[in-house]
């Protein structure tokens, strides 16, 4: 993490400088530096069902938020501030999209009003209603509150039941445009041995982790089985990992 | 400044504690069981959905998709704050490096909790955090 | 606080025209919303709004001119900007929005 402290400095620089100017060509340069940030909290969140596309746009979006609003002098790193406003926006989103997957009907109706309950009382207290308001407001049981908030959390990490952590993480590193944010030395060894790969390799792992697509996509759009893609992936990211483990 | 280290001990208060296989359909109880403290500590409802993601990202970023075993959680909850502990407990070869957290979960961890670290790098490594309560709730 | 913003509506041709000038930012992005959302309320389902004048644009802005979009969507018509300098649609490129939003480079590409 070499770099990181010079970056973090750099960064700290433009920042200031766009507090000054409000250049609109230097926040697109901020901006664009940090949606890989965007583009791995989004991958972070998709839900089945739930398009990459769209959290990318939202978690966007956050980013443009996060450059018009950051103040370099408080004392927070950038990335943070960001970091909390892209969560904030991804929240909000599918709190606004009233997911409630797999629960019985009446959470799932609970979800919903909650979700506009939840913006008034917070908008008339000036702060987030604790679960015993929302039961009040509701008429609901505490209980049954916390059933929804849970239910309504549609988003899922890339957790343990992702197919492949190490896709995941290879993922946010083959993904990621921001050299400021990911690992600097994992990245200037990733990319020569990308090259080293088959050029078929090559674009399906583009099209995997940089464009998002399934695998069945992957498969229809290069004419192969969906297997065949599976087991290609497998490979690739095998001999990816190789040359990691050479090079560490 | 948090991401590495010790937890600072905390004290009374009252102590949770739950053990899970490392299985995904049985996390949500990690989740909802802070939830639930937390909520009992006077929380509002974005710190709760808050704690629920970074308990998620505990979990995350102490277990892989090849390890097998179970997930220790303690739950503490003090006057000002809700402190949450998780021990991965290994069974089986599974993936024998030791996790180390990546910089995105540090990332979200910072955006989510006021402090949060790891104790120890083997294979059984506790991860921490600690958030406390916006002081108007009460 | 910008002196030159201004919002002027045109119900002349097929389209109505919303056109505005000068900055849209936390302080002047409320105007343009209830303005648009008035136009929305009153029947209008299709517009355009030309931002050709404008030179600043914020994410208090972008997320106005979703909550546009979906309004204008969800009554079964549409949104379409009008932009033509790059500096302007650069945010919106960078932001996906060119996927989303119809973009036309003049009023009267907008009023086909």
């Amino acid at each position: 993490m070499v770099d990181a402290g010079r970056s973090s400095q750099k960064t700290r620089e433009k920042f200031a400088e766009f507090a000054a100017t409000r250049d609109p060509a230097l926040r697109d340069d901020l901006v664009t530096a940090h949606l890989g940030l965007a583009h791995q909290l989004a991958r972070r969140f998709v839900n089945r069902g739930e398009s990459y596309d769209d959290l990318v746009q939202v978690a966007s979006m956050a980013i443009v938020k996060s450059v018009d609003r950051f103040d370099p002098d408080r004392g927070v790193e950038f990335s943070t501030f960001a970091t909390r406003t892209v969560l904030g926006e991804l929240k909000r989103h599918f709190r606004d999209k009233g997911w409630a997957v797999r629960a019985p009907r009446r959470i799932q109706e609970l979800y919903l009003e909650l979700g506009q309950t939840v913006g008034s009382l917070s908008q008339e207290l000036g702060r987030s209603p604790t679960v015993a308001e929302l039961a009040a407001a509701t008429g609901a049981s505490e209980e049954s509150v916390l059933e929804a908030l849970e239910a309504g959390q549609g988003y899922r990490t890339s957790s343990i039941d992702a197919p492949d952590r190490q896709e995941e993480t290879l993922a946010e590193r083959i993904g990621g445009e921001d050299p400021t944010f990911g690992n600097v030395d994992d990245r200037s060894i990733l990319a020569p041995a990308l090259a080293r790969l088959a050029p078929r390799e090559q674009t399906i792992l583009r099209l995997r982790f940089a464009d998002g697509l399934t695998q069945s996509e992957i498969a229809s759009r290069i004419g192969v089985s969906q297997m065949h893609v599976s087991r290609l992936l497998a490979a690739s990211l095998e001999r990816l990992r190789q040359e990691f483990v050479e090079d560490s | 400044m948090s991401g590495n280290g010790s937890m600072p001990p905390a004290a009374g208060g009252d102590v949770v504690e739950l053990t899970i296989p490392v299985k995904a359909d049985l996390v949500v109880l990690a989740r909802l069981t802070a939830a639930t403290v937390a909520s009992r500590a006077g929380f509002g409802v974005e710190e709760i959905e808050d704690l629920r993601l970074a308990v998620e990202e505990l979990c995350l970023s102490l277990v892989g998709a090849d390890d097998n075993g179970r997930l220790r959680f303690a739950y503490r909850r003090t006057d000002d704050a809700v402190t949450i502990t998780c021990t991965f407990e290994p069974e089986g070869t599974g993936n024998q490096e030791a996790r180390t957290g990546d910089e995105l979960s540090l990332r979200i961890l910072d955006a989510l909790v006021d402090e949060h670290g790891r104790n120890g790098d083997g294979r059984e490594a506790t991860a921490w955090l600690r958030k406390r309560r916006a002081r108007s709730t009460l | 606080m910008d002196q030159t913003f201004e919002i002027t509506e045109d119900d002349g041709g097929s389209v109505p025209v919303v056109s505005v000038a000068g900055e849209i930012d936390v302080a002047t992005a409320p105007q343009l919303r209830d303005r648009l959302q008035a136009r929305v309320a009153s029947g209008s389902s299709t517009m355009a709004v030309n931002l050709l004048d404008v030179t600043f644009l914020d994410s208090t802005a972008l997320g106005v001119l979703v909550g546009a979009l979906k309004r204008c969507r969800e009554a079964g018509g549409d949104l379409r900007l009008v932009i033509a300098e790059p500096r302007i649609l650069k945010v919106f490129e960078i932001t996906g929005l060119t996927e989303v939003f119809t973009i036309c480079g003049s009023v009267d590409e907008a009023r086909r």
